[in-house]
């Protein structure tokens, strides 16, 4: 006869290793899905599963971090941490995802939608603690919480010494990231769409000049001066250039103004996912796919023999 | 049985759903190539139907340019006639070179040069031998990877099974290297 803890390890111990298993070979054959894919340009991508490397762009409205920060996709969440003895953890109290909007992907040739609340989307995570935060951005996020949550926004001073604490996390891509986009790409019927936008024709001919000369990058991106361009430097100056062009006049007519040529989305057969950076980092996360495949051959192989055991 | 024996044998389990894994990349890789081609004849047969409104328009100002509408006309009958991937590319490159040598026409018929339908199509055939451009880097890219796949271990074991073999580039011909650019003649 088992006891109820045998019955246990024989209920759960196949299922984690099941988990494992499945989880790894997901990864892998996301990874070499987005591999295999080439890199279309967005002017003459074909409907179906597609590959973009491009920039992000604002679609309508720029949306601004309380810092002012502009982004094209920004949400946040209140945590407050929990004293538990040994199940302390902080615990999401309160968030923010209704500014999940669609942006835009563009490269050198045209541009995309991007369908964020049916992708994937990977974006910059920033923890600060309440007492991190400047004064504009505590009344940012108290006005937004209002009293819905009681104890916050928690006291400062010597009061506030007694009270709980809190941080927030924000998630956001700023604008003129460079972003990586994996899924299904279509033109419904009224496309493309053309675009008047100076200050995007603006940020696309900044791309243009940083991805020319080497000269040209270490003057204008090299800030610590080591003869070299890191990737932050880089990020940095696509950032810059993005929020230089932002301030152009919209009343300009343009000769060759840009095309959103149709949408990035999901189906049930292509699952969106969009990166920031390139196809390198993208993948990167799948790198742990052989872990999981190696943890749960370990699982499987140590069920299997604790089986036999019991069985014998 | 040992715990090191049962081990094994999950790993090599593993390791058969692995080689699936890459079975299923190569039908995946070939597949990806197919489309890719089949993308590329979408614009071509775009292009393909601009040429008859061509024609017509240069037969009413420009009609004893006879020799160069000939050649444009071969072309596109090359076109239909093509049965394989090889024969649509030589295709292809014949019929750019054509229909270059019809936008050079312009040049020389002020009256053509200004009519409206014709600058609509000439911008229209421009745009569509941009997006061909795209679309063969596109193409030979896709076939780049299924030939490297092909190449590798363990795939190459798949690849005699499946009957796969390497893939032609989507090459530029040699009357297409000595074509003038279509901007050129455009005055771009």
């Amino acid at each position: 006869m088992l006891s109820a803890e045998e019955i246990k390890a024989i209920l759960i111990i196949p299922a984690l290793a099941g988990g494992s298993i499945f989880a790894g070979f997901r990864m892998l054959s996301s990874a070499r899905r987005i591999r295999d894919t080439p890199t279309s340009r967005i002017q003459s991508a074909a409907q179906g599963q597609i590959e973009f490397q491009g920039y992000a762009w604002p679609a309508d409205a720029v949306i601004k971090r309380p810092n002012g920060q502009p982004c094209v996709h920004y949400w946040w969440s209140v945590e407050r941490y929990e004293k538990r003895g040994k199940n302390s953890r902080w615990v999401s109290i309160f968030s923010e995802t209704s500014q999940a909007l669609p942006f835009l992907i563009v490269d050198e040739t045209a541009a995309a939608f991007v369908e964020s609340q049916k992708c994937d989307v990977k974006t910059i995570c920033e923890i600060r603690k309440w007492n991190q935060l400047n004064d504009s951005e505590k009344k940012f996020f108290s006005d937004f919480v209002g009293s819905k949550i009681n104890g916050f926004p928690p006291l400062t001073g010597l009061f506030g010494l007694f009270m709980q604490t809190y941080r927030i996390c924000e998630n956001h891509i700023p604008i003129g990231s460079p972003l990586f986009a994996f899924g299904h790409f279509e033109t419904p019927a009224d496309y493309p769409l053309e675009v008047e936008s100076p200050g995007l024709n603006h940020f696309i001919s900044r791309i243009l000049r940083l991805k020319g000369s080497h000269a040209t990058r270490l003057s204008l991106l090299d800030s610590d001066r080591d003869g070299k361009i890191s990737h932050s430097e880089m990020t940095r100056g696509y950032h810059l250039a993005a929020l230089s062009s932002l301030s152009k006049s919209e009343n300009v007519q343009l000769k060759n103004p840009f095309r959103i040529q149709g949408k990035l989305t999901s189906t049930p057969d292509v699952s969106a996912k969009i990166h920031i950076g390139d196809q390198d980092q993208a993948l990167r996360s799948l790198r742990l796919a052989w872990l999981w495949l190696a943890i749960g051959a370990a699982v499987a192989s140590f069920y299997v023999y604790y089986l036999i055991r019991l069985l014998r | 049985m040992s715990l090191a024996l049962i081990f094994l044998i999950v790993v090599l389990i593993i390791i058969g759903f692995v080689l699936v894994g890459a079975y299923n990349s190569l039908v995946g890789l070939k597949n990806q190539m197919d489309r890719a081609w089949a993308n590329i004849d979408v614009v071509l047969k775009q292009r393909f139907d601009e040429i008859p409104s061509l024609i017509e328009i240069i037969e009413q100002f420009a009609k004893y340019e006879k020799d160069i509408l000939n050649k444009l006309i071969l072309a596109r009958q090359n076109y239909v006639g093509a049965k394989s991937n090889g024969e649509k590319m030589q295709a292809s490159g014949e019929m750019s070179r054509a229909l270059s040598q019809v936008v050079a026409v312009g040049e020389n018929y002020p009256e053509l040069k200004s009519n409206n339908n014709f600058v609509q199509l000439q911008n229209r055939i421009s745009a569509l031998e941009e997006t061909l451009a795209d679309r063969r880097e596109l193409f030979n890219e896709t076939v780049t990877n299924f030939n490297t796949r092909l190449a590798q271990i363990p795939y190459t074991f798949f690849a005699g099974a499946l009957g796969y073999q390497s893939a032609p580039l989507f090459t530029v011909t040699e009357t297409e290297k000595t074509k003038p650019s279509l901007k050129m003649n455009l005055g771009i």
